[in-house]
């Protein structure tokens, strides 16, 4: 089953450190929410908030612009037990357990598998599915059968799932890790690996969905269970839902949904080979592209000044000013980009009391941290104009504030444009890191898409199609100004 | 009252003594010239009455006021005084007009219409009216010196100083540039002018002033200090000028 360990099955290792770091926060200065309805049990009219992470077939994924599958239509249906009404977030796996911590949502229902560790710091239903893992492998392969036939043989995995624990007892089996199983079952069907381990019902919708080539070898290894997430001390809302499971399995709705997604008749329904869908996808792409578009915008609108600000402040008379300009500057840039982002919307939340829209803190991330390096384009720029300019202007009589203003600054930005292009469009590329709080934007827009349609091979290079659409006149409108200044001169 | 007094003037860089007690005086109308061995301090003296180096010891006095490190005190000193760099530090991202309006416009306040007849007067001054509308990079070093001349006389100084204004140009251009000092000595400028142009500090100069060490060795009518020189050091510079 994957997400046994922790979040990081999304290859941003570098973001661990730091949700550990906010975890451990959070747990610090315990959760200063203010009393929420779920602490009475009593949910008549309220909205349950929950989180996801969309890419998960059957159990979550975006189709047709909306979530769907077994998670989504029990998390509907558990509110309408309660009386609630419920909305969901999407958001990446990574950050949907701080999200949870800090007050965001009050459920995760996300295939989480429970596991002792995380039953030590997260608050679990009772148990609502029963998976297990398979193998699958090519459908010509006749000599894959499960696990014993791997003997000798190379499997894939997803990174850090419990398919990991099956295959130690396995020391014969030489295991890749990929970052999510779509990977894993293209790199078995170009013939890179015998055989996959992982999730039987994810692993059969991805086969029937996208790799006719690929079969399931049938038999589940382990037995695992998921359940709804809640934070630990709010026993009355997992009470709560517990009692809407219990009435849910009474009143036969449960084994309805259950039957609709794994049942017999799910399984052999034949599914289509549709091949992928471009007009949707180049419709949702488009969408993400928009998200990354104006995020990028707003950013660079915001970090050019604030980033100049910072220059001039470093250069000011006042010492502890430049001081703590140049302490931003090193701040801001000697840490990733990720951790900034998960800092302001997870954990300013805590430390100060404000609650900051998903939005508002991906431009906020994404501004503060550009700022940091427009100002040291800056300042390089400045540093590249002759002093003696600054010398003839301040001997005109201009004040030193009107020197850099009509003589210095100007120049500067002539030296400044190539590099400050440089800096627009690794924003672009950098703002795919927000989706980690549940902004839509391209890379997730790419990921919901290779994960539902099963079709990685075809959505990565339309992800890569739809940034280059961004990136080409980015820099054809830099090199037209650039030469335009040089004419000027 | 003089226009510039320098009173016991030193200059120190770290521990390297520049200007070594210079005393000056200059009344309005006159043409100084200095002249002596490179790194003698006259370069620093200049920069010393326009207020881009501080004293570090004695006083500088332009027009009554003495030059102090304070911003309003060093911007109104800067406006009596108009320099003319040896590398010309014309604005490149300015045309030849706004490089001599953008001070009377910024510093002095003046509406745009009323700073670009000034401008255009000013560059008429220097025989480049028609180049208004060029940009620096487009014009000889000559030219550029002549705008960089126009540019200081648009803030209407007391006093203009020049810091070797011929030194980078190429020999056919110093003609041209001394021409237009020549003209602004006849109008009764106040000039103080650092040379190795001797010809210029013969026909053009009241007084000359002999520099070395970051001292003033010897000062007198340049048909004085120039031709029947006293001081041996004075000689020996002259001298060696002469041969090259």
């Amino acid at each position: 089953m994957r997400r046994f360990h922790s979040s990081c099955h999304r290859a941003w290792t570098p973001g661990l450190a730091l949700l550990g770091l906010v975890w451990g926060l959070l747990w610090a200065t315990g959760c200063r929410e203010p009393e929420r309805p779920s602490e009475r049990g009593d949910w008549k009219g309220r909205t349950l908030r929950i989180g996801t992470d969309a890419t998960y077939p059957p159990f979550e994924s975006v189709r047709d612009g909306e979530l769907a599958g077994f998670d989504i239509e029990l998390g509907a249906l558990i509110a309408e037990e309660l009386g609630a009404k419920v909305a969901w977030t999407n958001t990446s796996f990574d950050g949907v357990f701080p999200a949870l911590m800090a007050g965001k949502f009050d459920l995760v229902m996300s295939a989480v598998t429970m596991t002792p560790e995380r039953q030590q710091r997260l608050g679990f239903s009772d148990p609502y599915y029963t998976a297990g893992q398979t193998v699958a492998a090519r459908a010509g392969d006749a000599r894959i059968t499960g696990l014993e036939s791997l003997r000798g043989k190379v499997a894939g995995i997803q990174l850090n799932t419990t398919a990991a624990l099956v295959l130690k007892q396995y020391p014969d089996v030489e295991v890749r890790q990929y970052p999510s199983i779509d990977l894993a079952l293209q790199d078995l069907l170009n013939g890179n690996l015998d055989g996959v381990v992982g999730d039987a019902p994810t692993l059969h919708y991805f086969i029937t969905h996208g790799f006719q080539g690929l079969r399931t070898t049938g038999g589940l290894l382990t037995e695992e269970h998921y359940g709804i997430v809640s934070k630990p001390e709010d026993t009355a809302l997992r009470e709560a839902v517990n009692g809407a499971l219990r009435r849910l399995r009474e009143s036969g709705r449960f084994a309805a949904l259950e039957e609709k997604y794994f049942g017999e008749a799910a399984r052999r329904a034949p599914v289509e080979p549709t091949g992928v869908p471009w007009g949707r996808v180049a419709r949702r792409l488009a969408q993400g592209l928009a998200l990354t578009l104006g995020l990028t915008a707003l950013s660079l609108l915001a970090g050019l000044p604030l980033g100049l600000v910072v220059a001039l402040g470093r250069r000011v008379r006042m010492r502890p000013l430049a001081w703590l300009c140049a302490a931003y500057v090193e701040a801001l840039r000697g840490t990733p980009l990720l951790v900034q982002i998960i800092f302001i919307y997870y954990a300013l939340p805590q430390l100060l009391g404000v609650d900051l829209a998903p939005m508002l803190a991906a431009v906020l991330a994404l501004t503060l941290n550009s700022a940091a390096y427009v100002a040291e384009i800056f300042r390089a720029g400045i540093a590249s104009v002759d002093p003696g300019q600054s010398e003839a202007a301040r001997a005109l009589g201009m004040s030193p504030a009107q020197a850099m203003r009509h003589v210095i600054l100007p120049q500067a930005v002539r030296n400044v444009l190539p590099p400050l292009t440089n800096e627009g469009i690794a924003l672009l590329k950098d703002s795919s890191l927000v989706s980690i709080i549940g902004m839509a934007e391209l890379t997730r827009a790419g990921q919901e898409l290779a994960s539902q349609l099963a079709a990685p091979l075809a959505i990565w290079p339309a992800v890569a199609v739809f940034y280059l659409l961004a990136t080409l006149p980015l820099t054809r409108l830099a090199s037209a100004l650039e030469r335009r200044l040089q004419r000027q001169r | 009252m003089s226009l510039v007094e320098v009173r016991n003037l030193h200059k120190r860089f770290g521990t390297l003594e520049v200007l070594r007690g210079v005393d000056l005086t200059v009344e309005p109308g006159e043409v100084v010239v200095f002249v002596g061995p490179s790194g003698c301090g006259k370069s620093t003296l200049l920069r010393c009455l326009c207020g881009l180096e501080m004293p570090s010891e004695g006083e500088v006095v332009v027009g009554g006021v003495p030059v102090r490190d304070e911003p309003k005190a060093l911007q109104a000193l800067h406006r009596r005084v108009g320099m003319v760099f040896q590398r010309f530090l014309l604005f490149p991202h300015l045309s030849v007009l706004d490089n001599v309006t953008l001070a009377p416009r910024k510093v002095l306040g003046l509406p745009d219409a009323e700073a670009e007849a000034l401008g255009r007067r000013m560059l008429e001054l220097v025989h480049l009216g028609e180049k208004a509308g060029a940009w620096p990079e487009q014009l000889s070093g000559g030219q550029q010196q002549r705008v960089a001349i126009a540019r200081a006389l648009a803030m209407k100084p007391e006093v203009m100083l020049f810091d070797e204004p011929t030194s980078a140009l190429d020999p056919e251009l110093v003609g041209e540039v001394l021409e237009v000092m020549r003209e602004l000595a006849r109008e009764g400028m106040t000039m103080c002018v650092v040379t190795h142009e001797m010809g210029f500090a013969e026909d053009v100069a009241h007084r000359v002033l002999f520099m070395d060490a970051g001292k003033v060795v010897e000062e007198g009518a340049p048909q004085q200090v120039l031709r029947e020189p006293k001081h041996p050091r004075t000689r020996e510079f002259l001298a060696r000028l002469l041969r090259r």
